[in-house]
């Protein structure tokens, strides 16, 4: 979805931008959410909530992040008490890893916030049919724990399940693994000299902060609403990659110096950033891990609406919908459906699952070629060896019926036709 | 920074940590490296690795140890990671019984996706905790004996055996190479820190 253009256009001149926000303007803004709010005016919610502070302070947001998710027309299925998902083994394991850097709490307010959280995930993933936990989910859905109460959490979470995080919840992890190419492809056009270095490093190091919404690697709690903000005035997931180029792009210099550390080169200068950068494999594995670590390691929560702004402003400049990994993704991908019917995550789910066994086959094409070219030229061969052997016989006044190898000549022919037919009928399935 | 730094290792070996989610991988690699516990650990996402030099029969030799999600959706891409380990470390935990019985599924793909020549190593983490034990020394040995392959039980919590398991299957390998180990090229006479990455998550 490309940004309107005012939001592009006057996101930089708002009042509510400038640094520090007086306590003037602060509480202007305040007022100007609430009449937004109450005129049920989304359009200036949207606007105003991307600005410096977003929206402001966990009340608000408690008021505010349901709004922009138009919550009051989503009616999910009514959850089951105490129903378990499928996975609930591993959402156990995961609860017990949750809420380590917010809030700082006691040991019984611990206990309360892991049960609203298993509850919570286990009722929004079995809501629709079709969804997968993964880790990460958990650190999303505690967001929301500590946002909302439990029944708007689980409103929230339903809804933000379908809008943004489906393509992760298929069997496999596929569909993510695509989209996650959008990473470098926006890179390629931000910063080109940036991609030189890193474009063909596969982006899996963006995997935690994608799948999670930055939860999993942004450690402060108001920093991660005011990210979390922006990207709920979007209607879609897509602006949490241009957030993550953003962050790359912002903090070049320091991504440089770091890489200069660890590889003993010197990319900080303009002469090593051409198209022409070589890397071996250590090179990769530790520019694999820099970028890994990255925003747990260099992001700092003040810079965060500069970086948000920039995001904003090339998702104007690169709208997703021209992107060629855009165009690659499933038709099914909430990147590029945007009806919410929970019967995409099947339908997509089933594309997946076709596309997988497709590429089983010509796998086992692949690693049978060689096995299916040395029979065929055996075949051949034995075959051209029979014909001149008959001929050379018949020359010679002997009489071919009394001899076994043209069956073995033609045996061969026959078993490198089944071979052929075997292999290609598994493709067509 | 300088490219021509003094060379401090001999030879690079690339380990990697693979085993059920919430066993301690990341744990005991924190113990290793940093000699730190954090009884509350985020999840791991992806794969990371950490940095440790030792010294080993007077060598320096730079070990990179990969850490990998355990979560089962994750596999297919870890496992892209797997080719290039000379060591791969299969940890269970000794307080899940689950875990334990998860070993031999570790074991296949190990050796689906690992190069032939991989030194495989198997540890009961969290050892510890008799109370919780669910899974004795006994049958990790008996298992490991199976499966042919070196086993220790450690405890990321107390640092028991950590160190130990680490040495051990280094020292392995370099029985197993020798003088094949990669030995550093000029781009890769890093100084040496204890880690790369200095962080608890990932």
């Amino acid at each position: 979805m490309s940004v309107p253009e005012w939001t592009h256009m006057e996101c930089d001149c708002s009042i509510f931008n400038e640094y520090p926000l007086t306590t003037e303007n602060e509480s202007l803004k305040l007022k100007s959410l609430q009449k937004a709010l109450a005129s049920e005016d989304i359009a200036s919610l949207r606007y105003l909530v991307a600005t410096r502070s977003g929206a402001v302070n966990r009340e608000q947001r408690a008021v505010i992040w349901p709004k922009l998710l138009e919550l009051d027309s989503w009616n999910p299925p009514q959850p089951v008490p105490h129903l378990k998902h499928k996975d609930h083994e591993q959402i156990t394991k995961d609860i017990e890893r949750s809420f380590v850097f917010y809030p700082k709490t006691d040991p019984d307010e611990m206990l309360s916030l892991r049960g609203r959280l298993d509850h919570l995930i286990n009722s929004a993933l079995c809501a629709y049919p079709g969804l997968n936990y993964y880790q990460g989910y958990h650190d999303v859905a505690s967001i929301a724990v500590l946002i909302f109460d439990d029944l708007m959490a689980y409103k929230f979470m339903t809804k933000l399940t379908l809008m943004y995080l489906r393509d992760h919840m298929l069997p496999d992890i596929e569909s993510t693994v695509r989209e996650l190419k959008l990473i470098p492809e926006l890179l390629s056009l931000v910063d080109p000299k940036l991609h030189a270095l890193i474009g063909s490093i596969e982006p899996i190091y963006a995997l935690s902060s994608m799948i999670s919404l930055f939860a999993h690697d942004i450690a402060d709690f108001d920093g991660l609403c005011l990210v979390w903000d922006f990207i709920l005035t979007q209607n879609s997931a897509v602006l949490v990659y241009y957030i993550y180029v953003a962050v790359l792009v912002f903090y070049k210099d320091d991504l440089l110096n770091d890489l200069d550390d660890l590889l003993g080169k010197s990319f900080t200068s303009d002469d090593t950033l051409t198209e022409e950068t070589e890397l071996d494999l250590a090179d990769r594995d530790l520019i694999h891990v820099t970028l890994n670590n990255f925003i747990s390691h260099n992001l700092k929560c003040s810079h965060l609406f500069e970086i948000l702004k920039n995001a904003l402003r090339y998702m104007a400049d690169f709208p997703h919908g021209t992107l060629q990994t855009t165009k690659d993704l499933s038709k099914y991908s909430m990147l590029r459906a945007a009806s919410l019917n929970p019967e995409l995550i099947l339908l997509h789910t089933s594309e997946q699952e076709r596309s997988l066994k497709r590429s089983r086959v010509s796998k086992a094409l692949v690693s049978h070629h060689k096995t299916l070219s040395m029979v065929v030229k055996c075949s051949i061969g034995i075959g051209v060896a029979g014909l001149v052997l008959k001929y050379s016989l018949a020359s010679s006044g002997i009489r071919p019926r009394h001899l076994g190898i043209f069956n073995a000549a033609s045996w061969c022919f026959s078993s490198a036709h089944g071979f052929f037919e075997t292999v290609f009928n598994g493709f067509a399935e | 920074m300088s490219a021509n730094r003094a060379k401090t290792f001999d030879k690079t070996m690339k380990l990697l940590l693979v085993g059920d989610s919430g066993v301690g991988k990341s744990c005991l690699l924190l113990r290793f490296v940093d000699d730190k516990f954090n009884p509350s650990f985020i999840t791991t996402i992806g794969i990371d690795f950490k940095i440790k030099t030792i010294e080993l029969n007077g060598s320096k030799i730079k070990l990179q140890v990969w850490d990998t999600a355990g979560q089962e959706r994750f596999r297919t891409i870890t496992t892209a990671y797997y080719r290039g380990a000379m060591g791969i470390i299969i940890v269970y935990d000794v307080c899940d019984e689950n875990s334990f019985d998860s070993v031999k599924k570790w074991y296949q793909t190990v050796n689906q996706h690992a190069k032939d020549e991989a030194q495989l190593f198997l540890v009961g983490n969290k050892c510890d905790d008799t109370e919780s034990r669910q899974v004795s020394e006994k049958q990790g040995e008996q298992l490991a004996e199976e499966l042919n392959v070196p086993f220790m039980e450690a405890s990321a919590k107390s640092g028991l055996n950590v160190n130990e398991m680490f040495y051990k299957l280094a020292s392995l390998i370099l029985e197993k190479n020798g003088e094949d180990l990669a030995a550093p090229a000029d781009k890769l006479n890093v100084h040496q820190q204890s880690s790369v990455t200095g962080s608890s998550c990932c």
